[in-house]
């Protein structure tokens, strides 16, 4: 499979079903790629691999999560006896367990949401920022729960996509306001939780999402909200930021930018996510349970040693 | 980069830093009686990094300039607390205070099943006499006569989890909190 046929598959099933995760549209194009490949030898198939992950990373979608399922499902894949003497045999082991992760990791987002929803009481107002289809579902979710709530939605610049989400909350029937970026501030008195998605959640606890997250979490920490992230144990990623900085670019800007940019006028592009630290998040909700920000690493060293 | 005191391990981390052409510069920081940051001064000048040299008592006028804050340790405590040199839970105190990233470089044999909440409890006692010798006026020199008197010279500190970032070991980096992680793992490993 050539790396435009990968691109073409991973778009097709990103258009075909616009609530897929990147994450998920990837980890099948990942199988169909080991079903198609001419590889002869497990060294190879796996190099091939790494470089159909590269091609898929590199285009426009959210590079964090993909990066980590990519590297996840690899690891899962290729953490089984091996040892049938036909290659062909071993294809298959492979792809019958790439199966069974994507099934494991396609009702990740029912876990979460039947975590979640016993947090939202009745009555209460979230604050949410920019689009999650995570928090949609848990929020969808909590409605047909017939729970009682009101949502706020920061805006989200620079795509504002904030608006999608209040559209598909206004879909649901759940009663929605749109604010201002700025607003935050000014609202957060009002509100009794915030729910974050993420990109990616990261070994020291902390999380890497929408650009304006950080801001949110420290006006939250700094009037005593909790602030509660959902995010799926694909996201978590090996890799410990200890600032802003720290972020790899290929996580902050888009592929075009960085492909037409050199270094310098990087300095100039906007960045499209940032890193919050694990002090600002009280609660991280996964389909592996609800985790503190300090039982990140427990997971992550039970899940890559 | 600042790091505190002596320790074999991070003058070896800077050693390599440096010879892998990264562009740095080091404040060691010292401290009574020890002094002990003297000889990894002298190592790593030999070795050709840049440095400066301060007593801890001046850190609070460097700390602005300072982007990290490297930390050995003599041990790691199971509720994550970061048993070191008298002084360095200091550093870490003031680093937190002027949000500089605390690293703490440790090897996993050195993580220990005991826990500690504070210095007093469980600690080294050096020589009081060390505390003397440096005045140039005896004002201390009958100190033993004096019965109201008591000279404390503790050798160790812990430092709790809040005001370290990171520990790095040769398994990998890992959050503070989690050291019992990391016990319970090599129990598995061992048993």
């Amino acid at each position: 499979m050539e790396s435009d046929e990968i691109v073409a598959f991973f778009t097709k099933a990103m258009d075909d079903d616009p609530d897929l995760s990147a994450a998920i549209a990837a980890i099948q194009t990942l199988i169909e790629f080991i079903k198609l490949s001419s590889a002869d030898t497990l060294v190879e198939l796996r190099e091939r691999l790494k470089r159909a992950i590269e091609t898929v990373t590199n285009t426009d979608s959210s590079v964090t999560s993909v990066s980590s399922g990519c590297e996840l499902f690899l690891r899962f894949i290729t953490l089984t006896a091996l040892d049938q003497t036909d290659f062909q045999q071993c294809k298959k082991i492979m792809v019958e367990r790439g199966k069974v992760f994507l099934e494991t990791v396609a009702s990740s987002r029912d876990k979460i949401a039947k975590l979640a929803v016993p947090f939202i009481t009745d009555g209460a107002t979230i604050l949410l920022h920019s689009k999650s289809r995570v928090i949609l579902h848990t929020l969808v979710a909590a409605a047909r729960a017939n729970k009682r709530f009101q949502v706020y939605v920061t805006e989200s610049c620079p795509d504002r996509s904030g608006l999608e989400m209040q559209r598909r909350l206004h879909q649901a029937g759940v009663p929605c306001t749109l604010i201002l970026d700025a607003a935050i501030g000014y609202i957060m008195e009002k509100v009794d939780l915030v729910m974050v998605g993420a990109e990616g959640v990261v070994e020291s606890g902390g999380i890497i999402n929408k650009i304006g997250t950080c801001t949110l979490a420290v006006c939250a920490a700094q009037m005593n909200k909790p602030l509660y992230t959902l995010a799926e144990s694909f996201k978590f990623v090996r890799m410990y930021p200890l600032n802003q900085h720290d972020l790899p670019n290929e996580f902050k800007y888009s592929a075009t930018v960085l492909k037409s940019n050199s270094d310098s006028e990087l300095l100039a592009a906007h960045p499209q996510v940032d890193y919050t630290p694990p002090a600002f998040i009280t609660l991280i909700f996964t389909d592996l349970g609800i985790l503190t920000p300090s039982a990140v690493s427990d997971e992550l060293i039970k899940l890559y040693l | 980069m600042q790091r505190y005191s002596s320790s074999s391990l991070i003058t070896k981390v800077l050693c390599d830093a440096y010879d892998k052409n990264k562009k740095f510069r080091v404040i060691v920081v010292d401290a009574r009686p020890k002094l002990e940051g003297k000889e990894m001064l002298r190592r790593l000048i030999k070795h050709g990094v840049t440095c400066s040299y301060l007593l801890i008592n001046a850190v609070s006028y460097i700390i602005p300039e300072v982007s990290k804050v490297l930390l050995g340790a003599h041990a790691l405590l199971a509720n994550g607390y970061v048993m070191s040199r008298c002084g360095s839970s200091q550093i870490a105190l003031l680093a937190k205070a002027y949000n500089v990233p605390v690293l703490v470089c440790c090897e996993t044999y050195k993580f220990c099943e005991r826990v500690q909440t504070d210095a007093f409890v469980c600690n080294e006692l050096g020589d009081p006499g060390d505390l003397v010798t440096n005045s140039k006026t005896e004002h201390l020199s009958n100190w033993r006569d004096l019965s109201s008197l008591n000279l404390l010279n503790l050798v160790y500190d812990v430092t709790p989890p809040d005001f370290v970032n990171v520990v790095i070991t040769e398994v990998g980096t890992i959050p503070c909190t989690s050291v019992p992680v990391v016990l319970r793992v090599k129990n598995v490993e061992t048993s």
